[in-house]
């Protein structure tokens, strides 16, 4: 490129260009390597001998592949997804709804002194070992899957809700007081709008959380025809293809979760301590 | 943190709700399989102490937590800083591969690793080490990345080397994050414990404990089990922040 061209040419183009440039060839190598990567780890597993890596464990790649068009077309993906979905929608209806009502009750100074250490012990609860209450009160059924995931579900949003009633503009509060308000006028006009970033924010972290917990308990409870059912069958009829294709469809809905929250659930750490993750 | 009077009356005060209303409302209006009352439960914790099966189901659950939570943070700073110390390539080539490992619900792979290596110690162990390890990883690359590109090539502008560069400012910026990930790593190592011990089907450990006594609708059993597994853990929450807060007294956000 000869000093004449670089100088007729606008001044945007020649400091967009190159860069644009740069970015899609990246983009590309990093979409080459992982390619080849992946080809790499697929051709390993191939061909590794019967002896360390059993077919009944873990099926070969064509035997993964074939499992999941399999499920595809017959339909019992979908069905599974519908029942895990279920649970997690039920879970999440009961369960948020239960923690904000948790929260604003705590709003109350007595209440919160009453039920503080309640709700800190209820907070060291291994949740995952609640599964074995459930099954004794709800059955071998989809509610004690449903209950599950409210358990884990509730305590998000409590957290949440408490967050964003302590980030309350307290001046506006004192406005709104000061101007004989009405509790639901201050509901309307201050709390729930104030609130909203928060509940979002909990959202974020209840949906995969929730759909995890979902998961575990059709693990433990193969009732309904969820993901975590199927996975089981396939475990224990030693089908280690059908197994890996369940798997490898949680993680991607997981994956799809995460994306589609925008969730970067590494920002965890900084969350509002909403307990464990699956 | 000091215990005034007030902060003593209030745990006596929930406490005696607790029992008032498990023993007085619950207990006597469900039927037996459902809720037993608390002499039950405190009968069963001290036949389980009589007997040693206490001790017994505490050590496996424990140590499966704490084994595979030394093992997972060991095991994630090492590759967390391979990776984040390497070529952004290498970062940005797996972080998909990562992302969906670490959002996936791990338990899923314990039905894999149940017809690989049976039951025992060690699955489950490795399961806890799994666990631990893709928490700890994301945390510690996340904090690798996020350092300030400013104060990187202010730096560099001073004429550091790399290993300066890394020792002097990416290390102790992704300690803070690391210190954050282990307040909640030990908590969540039991529970992935307890986790694992359930789906595993087996009946050590408290987790063992629980899938027993639940299948057999032992109710007191499990009561009991979930009241020590709650204990442990309230325990592991409270050392995990004191040590937290020991390590990083004037804690700034990471930044």
């Amino acid at each position: 490129m000869s000093a004449d061209s670089s100088a007729t040419q606008p001044a945007f183009a020649r400091s967009w260009l190159p860069a644009l440039v740069r970015m899609t060839s990246y983009r590309l190598l990093v979409v080459g390597v992982r390619l080849v990567l992946l080809g790499g780890i697929l051709v390993t597993w191939h061909s590794v001998p019967e002896s360390v890596v059993p077919s009944y464990a873990v099926g070969r790649p064509v035997e993964v592949a074939s499992a999941l068009v399999g499920l595809l077309v017959s339909g019992s993906l979908l069905t599974a997804l519908l029942a895990t979905s279920t649970s997690v929608a039920l879970g999440m209806l009961v369960g948020a709804p239960a923690g904000i009502a948790l929260a604003l009750a705590m709003s109350i100074r007595p209440i919160r002194w009453l039920l503080h250490p309640l709700v800190t012990i209820a907070y060291a609860i291994p949740k995952v070992g609640l599964i074995s209450l459930f099954i004794m009160w709800l059955g071998i059924n989809q509610q004690s899957h449903i209950a599950l995931v409210t358990s884990f579900v509730m305590f998000v949003y409590f957290y949440g809700t408490r967050q964003a009633l302590a980030e309350i503009d307290q001046d506006k509060m004192a406005a709104l007081i000061l101007m004989d308000a009405k509790p639901l006028t201050i509901t309307r006009l201050l709390l729930l709008p104030a609130s909203a970033p928060h509940l979002y924010a909990a959202t974020r972290i209840a949906l995969p959380l929730g759909f995890g917990a979902s998961v575990f308990a059709e693990l433990r409870v193969p009732a309904s025809k969820g993901l975590g059912t199927l996975l089981s069958n396939f475990a224990n009829s030693l089908d280690g293809a059908g197994a890996l294709a369940v798997m490898i469809v949680v993680a991607l809905v997981a994956y799809s979760l995460d994306v589609g929250l925008g969730a970067r659930l590494r920002q965890h750490t900084e969350s509002i301590g909403a307990g464990v993750e699956l | 943190m000091r215990r005034s009077a007030s902060d003593g009356l209030q745990w006596v005060a929930a406490a005696v709700l607790f029992y008032v209303v498990w023993d007085q409302l619950l207990a006597p209006s469900v039927s037996r399989a459902f809720i037993v009352p608390p002499w039950r439960v405190w009968s069963r914790i001290e036949e389980w102490s009589a007997n040693g099966v206490l001790v017994s189901l505490i050590l496996t659950t424990l140590s499966e937590a704490l084994v595979g939570l030394a093992i997972g943070v060991a095991l994630g700073v090492l590759a967390a800083l391979v990776v984040g110390l390497s070529p952004r390539l290498v970062g940005d080539v797996i972080e998909p591969a990562v992302t969906a490992f670490y959002a996936a619900p791990k338990f899923v792979l314990i039905p894999l690793l149940f017809v690989w290596m049976s039951n025992g110690f060690l699955p489950r162990t490795l399961f806890v080490v799994v666990a631990v390890f893709a928490v700890i990883f994301v945390n510690t690359v996340t904090g690798l990345r996020t350092v300030d590109p400013d104060c990187v090539r202010m730096l560099q502008l001073l004429g550091a080397t790399r290993a300066q560069i890394a020792t002097k400012l990416l290390l102790p910026h992704a300690m803070g994050y690391v210190v954050t990930a282990l307040t909640f790593a030990a908590p969540f190592a039991l529970t992935i414990a307890i986790g694992a011990e359930i789906l595993f089907g087996t009946r050590d450990g408290l987790g063992g404990m629980l899938f027993n006594a639940s299948q057999r609708f032992d109710a007191a059993s499990v009561l009991a089990a979930l009241l020590v597994a709650t204990i442990l853990s309230a325990v592991l929450i409270v050392l995990s922040a004191r040590f937290g807060a020991l390590v990083q007294p004037a804690r700034q956000s990471p930044e």
